[in-house]
């Protein structure tokens, strides 16, 4: 099934003329990767972002019993990443503002697309964090099949110092919760008394 | 699937008017579906930001974390639906305060029992949001912290507003009522005496700070006359400045006010809006009885007296 407002033949995204075989071949990665990518580095997305805008993505393929192909996929994928960084990003990027990335396309077009994919969602937009974990880790696996290594990166001096500044923060917060805690009752972990354990800075 | 998002929309039949707030209208209605009443809420359409920026975020927010908050002190989301560019969000229907949308919007259901409601809204005033910069909001429950700007603040905000919130129940008007954020303040300071460097370690260093005239402050058992030594306490815990040390949920709960005698009104004995006269009186007679019972086995505490 084919729904009308992620066709790019009836709502384009560039003023381009669309071709006859739009709706013919399949993106190549890179292709689909460089519309991603460009929505992610003007609008200055997350990558929490990204895994939500999936979640999104393969939820309304399964509500409104979708399939993506060539001629819709960058309108899905660009409804998902708009709703994703409207729900879940503090930095607001207006729905006008994808207007300045894709030349083209006009915000009421935008706020329809909003719309409609809203209500194929039925308004589900909450992503529980089981959820967001399962796709979390599940793309790592795909990656990792495919060559596309992502490893953990080793932790440079400053991300350290960063993660010390703010769990000191956190820790100085607690400490006195902490400390009635301790009175009633103790876990394994702190037999041996408050341990402070540094970030180790190679 | 549009027949379906036409299906949503008209399986509610509206009933009545409830109210109106900034950024909603209230209806009651019947789910045709259920046959139940539930209320309606209706986002506003925003003029140009909506044209701008589709369909509210701040109401796409509150979905969400509705959503993922199911408990039966928060009142809870049913549905949601969209016509044109309106977004209306179904809620249990509740009794008292519905037309009120106030920032602490504190409702009572059928048996007594509380909820809280538009705090998905509060929480986006609270991010760094563009939308709202311009939008006043009010700052009456808002924490010293919130107010000198501190950007990493945590749950001692919503202990501030408790604290605002039950000064409010025992005085019956709003305790610090400011009209800018330095009214603000200055009320928080000429009530409870203006904060130091002693007293709120790092207060000097948030981005809005600016020194106050030091007021001493009125001791609570005078503003409070009526509170018990108990209830003098919680307030005192609730009103810290220093938000690191200022009394925590898990904390209130194991004060003495809250074991103390006596004990909390069950919910559905509660007085209600729209209460006959013949179930009111019912009422007092079985609060009577509970008192006598209390006054049997033990002392009283102090009473409340307004």
């Amino acid at each position: 099934m084919l729904l009308e407002i992620f066709d790019e033949k009836l709502h384009p995204l560039s003023k381009s003329e669309v071709p006859l075989d739009y709706n013919q071949h399949d993106p190549d990665q890179k292709q689909i990767y460089r519309f991603v990518r460009t929505l992610f580095s003007a609008a200055q997305l997350t990558a929490e972002c990204a895994i939500v805008a999936l979640v999104y993505l393969e939820r309304l393929l399964t509500y409104a019993e979708l399939d993506i192909c060539p001629g819709n996929w960058k309108r899905i994928v660009l409804g998902a990443i708009l709703l994703a960084s409207k729900v879940w990003d503090d930095q607001a990027v207006w729905n006008v503002d994808y207007c300045q990335i894709l030349k083209d396309i006009t915000v009421e077009d935008m706020n329809e697309l909003e719309r409609q994919f809203l209500e194929l969602l039925q308004f589900n937009i909450n992503v529980p964090s089981s959820v967001y974990a399962k796709y979390y880790f599940d793309l790592r696996s795909l990656s990792e099949s495919n060559n596309l290594s992502f490893p953990l990166e080793p932790l440079s001096r400053e991300k350290a110092q960063k993660l010390e500044a703010i769990s000191r923060l956190c820790d100085d917060k607690y400490k006195d919760i902490r400390r009635a805690a301790r009175k009633r009752s103790a876990s394994m972990d702190n037999l041996c008394g408050r341990r402070w354990v540094p970030a180790i800075l190679s | 699937m549009s027949l379906d998002v036409k299906t949503r929309s008209k399986r509610y039949e509206k009933l009545d008017f409830l109210g109106e707030g900034q950024f909603a209208t209230v209806y009651k209605a019947r789910d045709k579906l259920t046959d139940t009443i539930v209320a309606i809420k209706k986002i506003k359409v925003g003029h140009r930001t909506e044209a701008k920026d589709g369909i509210n975020r701040t109401a796409l927010r509150e979905i969400k974390l509705l959503q993922e908050l199911h408990h039966s002190n928060i009142i809870g989301l049913l549905d949601a639906f969209g016509h044109k560019s309106n977004i209306s969000l179904v809620f249990d229907f509740m009794e008292t305060d519905l037309e009120d949308l106030k920032p602490n919007n504190l409702l009572l259901d059928g048996s007594g029992v509380l909820k809280l409601a538009d705090f998905g809204l509060a929480k986006a005033f609270g991010s760094p949001n563009r939308v709202y910069t311009h939008q006043v909001v009010t700052r009456w429950y808002r924490s010293p912290e919130l107010l000198f700007g501190a950007r990493m603040y945590g749950v001692g905000v919503d202990m501030w507003a408790v604290g605002c919130i039950l000064a409010e129940l025992l005085l019956r008007i709003p305790f610090l009522a400011g009209d800018s954020d330095l009214d603000q303040l200055t009320k928080i300071f000429e009530a409870l005496g203006t904060a130091t460097d002693e007293t709120w370690p790092g207060m000097s260093s948030l981005p809005d700070f600016v020194s106050f005239k030091i007021f001493p402050g009125t001791p609570l058992e005078h503003i409070f006359s009526a509170a018990g030594d108990d209830l003098l306490e919680l307030l005192q815990g609730l009103f810290t400045f220093n938000p690191s040390t200022r009394t925590t949920a898990t904390q209130a709960l194991k004060m003495k006010y809250f074991s103390n005698r006596p004990g909390p009104t069950p919910g559905p004995q509660l007085p209600r809006p729209n209460c006959s006269a013949e179930a009111l009186r019912e009422k007092e007679t079985v609060g009577l009885k509970r008192k006598i019972e209390g006054l049997e086995t033990t002392v009283m505490k102090k009473k409340l007296v307004f």
